[in-house]
C-alpha cells in the first residue's frame, strides 16, 4: 500500500485539522458563547419540525420534552462533530482555497439540515419504539453522520478535482 | 453516487447486524489483549478485563476500584468502516477485501487503544478519592480530553483514514 506524495499529505494535514477544530469547539468560552447557543437553535428547529407534524413537544434550552419522553441535546448530538470532520477533510483536499471554503460551508448546512432529521427521528423511536432508541442513537444514526460527510466529500472532491476523486483512482 | 449511496446503506444494514451480534465474542479478543496493554501502567498493573455481554469490567484482587466500560460504545465505528468498504467499485473484489482486512486490523489496534484510553480516563477522574490519589489534574484533563477526542471524532477519524489509504493506495486502485 503506497500512497502519493499528495495523499499522505492529505491524511496528516485532515488529522492534524481534525483535532485543532475539534479542540476549538471545547474551548470553555467557544462552548459557552458558540456551541450552547447553537444547539439551542437547533432544539428549537427540531421542536418545531416536530410540531409541525402533530407531535406536541416543548422546548426549553437544548431539552426538547413531550409528555411521554425526553431529549436533552448534547455535545455529540449537535452535528458539529461531522461538521468539522467534513470541513478538516475539505480543507486539507488539494483544491482553490474559495472551493474549500465553499464546500465547507455547503456541507455544514446539508449535514445540520441532516442533524434535525436525526433529531425528530430519534424524539419519535423514544415515543413509540424505545426498546430501540439506544441503537439508533448510538450506532445508526452516528454513522449516518459520518457517513454522509464522507459522500459530501466525495461528491465534491469529484466535482473540484476530478482525477483525485476515489471512483477515478 | 446513487448507486455508491445504495452500497453505502447495504454496508451499512450489514454493519449493524455483524456489530450488534459479533460484539459479545468480540470483547473477548479485545479485552485480555487490552489488559497486556494496559499493565505498561503501574496503577492498573492488578487490573483484570473481564468480557460480558457488550459491556467490559474491570476488576481487581487488590483494593482497585472497579469499573465497568461500555465496549460496544468504543467499537462502533466498525459499521461505518464496512459501510465505506462496499461504496468501493466491485466490492467483492479481492483486492477490496484485502484492504478491508487490513483496515480491520488497523481498527481492532485502534479499539485496544480506545479502551485504554477510556479505561485511564474512567480511573482519572470518575474514581473519587482513588482518582485524586493517583492522577493529578494535568493526567487527569490529559485521560479527559483524549477520552473525547477518541469517542467524537477520533474514532471515525481512523475508519476514514483507514479506507481512505486502502482504498487509494497504488496496490489497491492498480
Amino acid at each position: 500500500m503506497a500512497l502519493a506524495p499528495r495523499q499522505t499529505r492529505f491524511l496528516i494535514v485532515f488529522a492534524v485539522l481534525l483535532i485543532a477544530f475539534y479542540a476549538f469547539i471545547t474551548i470553555g468560552w467557544v462552548d459557552a458563547h458558540v456551541v450552547l447557543p447553537f444547539t439551542a437553535a437547533l432544539a428549537r428547529v427540531s421542536g418545531a419540525a416536530l410540531n409541525l407534524i402533530h407531535e406536541p413537544v416543548h422546548v426549553d434550552g437544548t431539552v426538547i420534552a413531550g409528555s411521554r419522553f425526553a431529549v436533552d441535546i448534547r455535545g455529540g448530538c449537535n452535528g458539529l462533530e461531522a461538521v468539522v470532520f467534513v470541513c478538516a477533510a475539505m480543507l486539507a483536499f488539494h483544491a482553490p482555497l474559495r472551493k474549500r471554503i465553499i464546500g465547507a460551508l455547503a456541507a455544514a448546512v446539508i449535514l445540520e439540515a441532516l442533524n434535525v432529521i436525526r433529531i425528530v427521528s430519534l424524539y419519535l423511536l423514544g415515543v413509540y419504539h424505545r426498546s430501540v432508541f439506544e441503537t439508533f442513537h448510538l450506532a445508526v444514526w452516528q454513522t449516518l453522520m459520518f457517513g454522509a460527510a464522507v459522500f459530501l466529500f466525495l461528491i465534491w472532491t469529484s466535482r473540484v478535482a476530478p482525477r483525485d476523486a476515489p471512483s477515478s483512482t | 453516487m446513487l448507486l455508491r449511496a445504495l452500497r453505502f446503506l447495504a454496508g451499512l444494514a450489514l454493519g449493524v447486524c455483524i456489530w450488534w451480534a459479533a460484539t459479545p465474542a468480540y470483547n473477548h479478543v479485545l479485552a485480555p489483549s487490552t489488559q497486556l496493554l494496559l499493565h505498561a501502567d503501574r496503577r492498573l498493573a492488578a487490573a483484570v478485563l473481564v468480557p460480558q455481554e457488550r459491556k467490559i469490567f474491570v476488576t481487581s484482587a487488590t483494593p482497585l476500584p472497579t469499573a465497568t466500560m461500555p465496549a460496544d460504545q468504543l467499537t462502533y465505528n466498525v459499521i461505518l468502516l464496512l459501510a465505506l468498504f462496499a461504496t468501493n467499485d466491485r466490492p467483492w473484489r479481492l483486492v477490496n477485501l484485502r484492504g478491508l482486512a487490513i483496515a480491520l486490523v488497523i481498527l481492532f489496534v485502534s479499539h485496544c487503544i480506545g479502551l485504554i484510553i477510556s479505561i485511564e480516563s474512567t480511573y482519572a477522574v470518575r474514581q473519587g478519592a482513588w482518582s485524586e490519589q493517583h492522577y493529578g489534574d494535568a493526567a487527569a484533563n490529559f485521560w479527559l480530553t483524549a477520552e473525547l477526542v477518541f469517542r467524537i471524532v477520533g474514532m471515525f477519524g481512523v475508519v476514514f483514514a483507514s479506507w481512505w489509504a486502502l482504498s487509494h493506495s497504488k496496490s489497491v486502485s492498480t
